[in-house]
């Protein structure tokens, strides 16, 4: 995994200012380069693929009705996480707090209809399990880990975004993960050796 | 045998995630060769982490570049058409820092003054004062300079005549109506926003129709807009395909 930038690269803050100036182009350059990392923190916090597309979307509008308010003090791609994460917040208070299981497993519907190497499946297999204790965390602790484990931001990074103290985060982490291996214990060996 | 030193403990997960500073990482590498406990936590530890590390990004399975697009294009239109008690809002936009697009911006604004100023009071000669009408018979068409709406960007003539279909139209509560031209059906660009304003009442065109539209032209400097505008329409004449 490559280690996090701190700053904002030339191309990007050129980008940006062309976005703040209207340049939809640009925006979408932005939107192409930071689409993934941006769903995937939501899919991970919100475990459901067709509201993880909708929040997408929100996510990248609101992004864009409030470029004017990016000043580069932070990177921008923890900008779009914290609106990312704003807006997971207020879906989760629409939504119930229950997750269905098939949300994370899905329902087969969707999976390829081509025979997958043995390989292949257990990596979706290994996925789908870490995906699925994952769920088993609160919000909070959920946060932290994809923030940590998707993009290898630093305490400090992830602070700014939370808006907590590195202390917390550090604090949050350890309790993910010593509940995350009660969670992941039965499948321990599985996930180990594939 | 349970460890009491707690602050010790506490650094296992910086020290797991390499966020502690040398001296840190060599006090605990020297509590660890001796504690059994500490040893056993930081164990437990890695064991998560090494699966956790394995999340895997997750790609969107279609392309929803379009939506957003369209989201903003028509969440930017919305905010166009909100209620103004006041008209200076409609007529003293921010500048653009570029000098140039300033200066034209600037001509363009007092001119579109003028004209409304001098329409208004055309209007109110007019017979029927409140009737809706789509055309006005006596207008003043070889007033305004035709301009094509790719050629928007380059136009310098306050008062212009442009062409092309209606792709969208949003009527606000007081009264004022925009609706967005573009050259070809099915096309989102080239495109002008045209905004009929209260005090002149013409009749909203349909979506779809081919349409004349008389107006001061102008560039929406607004963060979200960025587009040039007929603002106030003066006139609108169909045309028929």
């Amino acid at each position: 995994m490559e280690k996090s930038q701190t700053f904002t690269s030339t191309f990007e803050r050129e980008l940006i200012i062309a976005a703040q100036q209207g340049n939809i182009g640009a925006f979408k350059e932005l939107y192409e380069k930071h689409k993934e990392s941006v769903y995937s923190l939501i899919f991970y916090l919100l475990g459901n693929p067709a509201l993880t597309e909708d929040v997408l979307q929100i996510v990248f509008v609101k992004a864009y009705k409030s470029l004017s308010n990016f000043r580069f003090e932070a990177r921008f791609l923890s900008w779009l996480y914290r609106i990312a994460i704003n807006e997971c917040h207020t879906q989760q208070r629409r939504q119930s707090s229950y997750v269905p299981l098939e949300n994370v497993l899905g329902t087969g519907e969707e999976l390829d209809p081509q025979p997958t190497p043995d390989q292949l499946h257990a990596q979706c297999q290994r996925q789908e399990i870490i995906q699925a204790a994952m769920l088993q965390l609160s919000e909070n602790l959920r946060e932290v880990v994809v923030l940590k484990y998707l993009e290898d931001l630093s305490y400090q990074e992830i602070a700014t975004i939370l808006q907590c103290s590195p202390g917390t985060v550090a604090s949050r982490l350890n309790r993910a993960l010593t509940q995350l291996e009660k969670n992941l214990q039965p499948l321990k060996k599985f996930l180990l050796e594939r | 045998m349970k460890c009491w030193r707690i602050d010790l403990q506490r650094k296992l997960i910086h020290y797991l995630h390499k966020e502690l500073d040398l001296n840190s990482v060599s006090k605990l590498e020297n509590h660890l060769l001796d504690c059994n406990y500490c040893r056993n936590q930081l164990a437990q530890l890695r064991s998560s982490h090494s699966v956790i590390k394995n999340l895997a990004m997750v790609n969107p399975k279609k392309d929803l570049w379009q939506s957003i697009e369209s989201n903003i294009i028509n969440e930017s239109t919305a905010e166009l058409i909100k209620p103004t008690k006041s008209t200076s809002k409609l007529y003293f936009p921010h500048f653009p820092s570029n000098l140039k697009i300033a200066a034209i911006a600037v001509a363009i604004l007092v001119t579109s003054l003028l004209a409304t100023g001098l329409f208004i009071s055309y209007k109110k000669q007019q017979v029927s004062n409140n009737a809706s009408k789509t055309t006005q018979k006596n207008f003043p068409r070889d007033n305004f300079r035709l301009v094509t709406i790719d050629k928007m960007p380059s136009n310098t003539e306050p008062h212009i005549v442009t062409e092309g279909y209606v792709s969208e139209l949003r009527i606000a509560p007081d009264g004022d109506t925009t609706f967005r031209l573009v050259e070809q059906l099915g096309l989102e660009e080239p495109f002008i926003v045209c905004e009929i304003i209260d005090p002149i009442k013409l009749t909203p065109p349909s979506i779809g129709s081919k349409v004349k539209v008389y107006g001061v032209s102008r560039y929406d400097d607004k963060i979200n807009h960025k587009w040039y505008e007929v603002h106030p329409v003066l006139n609108i004449e169909p045309i028929k395909h």
